[in-house]
């Protein structure tokens, strides 16, 4: 364990209490920069609002050949670091089959369609914190990579551009510290393919270390978690929202975590979820907290739904701020719980208030979760409002117990 | 919910005898039932059989995990298909000749990434979830059964 404490015995302590951590090694090293600026606005198209935006910088390992993308969307319900080809001008060396010497693609898949491009090496950089060479997706790299496979386009609509993204890139900071994991060194799962120089791509197994892997948890410290930290905004919403994205959980004084754990399996049927009960009645097995979810999603049919904007709540008065409270109780895998207070206001009076254009953060928008995310209360990005919000990950010990897990706190 | 509480267990192997020269029909949304027993093939799925008051539901666990529900009227037709699991199933053959409408939406600039609906007069699709966790159903509203709810589509 590498940790930096202020009381060496507390650090003594950790150092011999910790087992199975995320560094190596019972060096203490001296903190370094762990705040990395986020906002939540609409993103490059300023179509989405509620994306949590941060800037990335990516390097040809080893060197200080470097590149900083900005508007790189903050996704702590993925793992790995996405970007456009696009948006790269630096030359990454490809991740190869030690068996074929062929570059490495793959299938990113998400709700709303696939990611496909090249994998590629690369030192990422956030704030004082360095992940080195690690795998990332290079998306639509026409350049070094075939065409879309069959297999990959029968999952849903390639999200090739600027404009399907909403962003310049995803960098996944979520519980788990590879994108498919132990699944995909045994079993081909049409998410990595290797792809002969001929364009045929075949589906193939592929080691954890090739895979695309979550930057944070490859840093040399500060490597168990993220925390996400956004201001309270004014109901009507906010034009933006400056926070931090801290690295590390009880790692440094700006980090420690005093909230709930709220455990989540990191395998299964479950792996992510905890239990929401809702208006005492109801309860969601599958719940989660998500950054890349830009609304609460979750089912009462006690709450009408939007005619225009589709897919949100329109509780009460479209001309007026109005609000509904949603209170929430959260109990992790652990048998922890806590209490979650929200709330839902109209979205059609959001969208269309005075002023409504220049408004991109709001704490209160909701929609239906339906079968696309059954028995799930999602806790988007209105959740993330006035809290720090804690993303512990799998196979990393933290002074709070070993990932995975969520926690928040004021 | 109106299940009648017998479930068909049914051997792979005696499908894939069965089946083995018709793999290249699938069953689609909007496809017969016939074609249910060649995606257990294809698929390389278990198949169990719920039997529903007006409908069946075909349920098939890949070998990824992900569960992919068919849902047979008495006609034989597969009104609605529903996904959950770890991965997305092949989204193409599953709803067939209406995919390219799922794909229509995705090609459109939409929401977040974590969910893409189709919702007109003669068809619904919704796909939604988050890497190890997505789900999703389509369905035929002018096949649909009486007998059978939007609800139990999941």
């Amino acid at each position: 364990m590498r940790r930096w404490r202020l009381s060496a015995l507390l650090a003594m302590l950790l150092i011999y209490g910790c087992g199975g951590g995320g560094g190596s090694g019972g060096t203490v090293t001296a903190p370094v920069g762990n705040v990395q600026p986020i906002s939540v606005n609409s993103g490059p198209t300023g179509q989405i609002p509620n994306m949590v935006m941060t800037s990335v910088t990516i390097c040809v390992p080893g060197t200080s050949t470097c590149q900083t993308i900005p508007n790189v969307q903050v996704d702590t319900g993925s793992s790995g670091l996405r970007l456009l080809a696009s948006a790269i001008t630096i030359a990454l060396p490809p991740v190869t089959s030690a068996s074929t010497g062929n570059t490495y693609s793959e299938c990113g898949p998400f709700a709303d369609g696939v990611v496909w491009g090249a994998l590629a090496k690369a030192d990422v950089q956030l704030a004082g914190e360095k992940a080195s060479s690690i795998s990332i997706q290079v998306i639509q790299d026409n350049a070094s990579v075939p065409a879309i496979p069959a297999s990959c386009s029968a999952q849903g609509a390639p999200q090739d551009s600027l404009a399907l993204l909403g962003a310049n890139g995803i960098i996944g900071v979520g519980l788990f510290l590879q994108d498919c994991g132990s699944y995909c060194v045994s079993n081909t799962a049409a998410i990595y393919y290797d792809c002969a120089s001929s364009g045929s791509c075949s589906e193939v197994t592929i080691a954890l270390v090739s895979q695309v892997s979550n930057p944070v948890a490859f840093f040399v410290q500060d490597n168990n978690g993220v925390v996400l930290k956004l201001p309270a905004i004014a109901a009507n919403g906010a034009a933006s929202a400056s926070g931090s994205m801290i690295f590390g959980i009880g790692t440094q004084a700006n980090n420690v975590l005093t909230g709930t754990v709220i455990g989540v399996p990191d395998t299964g049927a479950s792996a992510g979820s905890f239990l929401a009960m809702y208006k005492t009645s109801t309860t969601f097995a599958n719940s989660f907290i998500d950054s890349g979810s830009t609304i609460l999603y979750f089912d009462d049919a006690a709450i009408p739904a939007c005619a225009s904007p589709s897919g949100f709540y329109c509780p009460g008065s479209a001309t007026a701020l109005s609000e509904i409270p949603i209170n929430v109780t959260i109990i992790g895998s652990n048998g922890l719980s806590a209490p979650v207070s929200a709330a839902v206001a109209n979205a059609q009076f959001l969208f269309t208030q005075p002023g409504a254009a220049n408004l991109n953060a709001f704490d209160n928008l909701a929609g239906p979760a339906g079968a696309t995310l059954p028995n799930a209360f999602d806790f988007g990005v209105p959740f993330f409002f006035g809290k720090s919000v804690f993303t512990a990950f799998e196979q990393r010990s933290t002074p709070n117990g070993a990932g995975p897990y969520f926690a928040f706190q004021p | 919910m109106r299940i009648v509480p017998k479930e068909i267990i049914v051997l792979p192997l005696l499908f894939c005898l069965s089946v083995a020269a018709s793999q290249d029909s699938w069953a689609t949304l909007g496809g017969t039932r016939d074609t249910v027993q060649a995606d257990e093939v294809q698929m390389r799925a278990t198949r169990r059989i719920a039997s529903h008051t007006g409908y069946e539901v075909h349920a098939l666990t890949l070998d990824s995990g992900t569960v992919v529900k068919e849902f047979v009227a008495p006609s034989g037709t597969v009104f609605a298909v529903a996904w959950q699991g770890p991965f997305k199933p092949d989204l193409n053959k599953l709803l067939g000749e209406h995919f390219s409408r799922l794909v229509a939406a995705g090609r459109q600039p939409h929401g977040d990434h974590r969910m893409l609906s189709v919702h007109a007069a003669d068809l619904v699709i919704e796909s939604g979830g988050r890497m190890r966790g997505f789900a999703g159903r389509a369905y035929l509203p002018a096949l649909m059964p009486a007998t059978a709810s939007v609800e139990d589509i999941r």
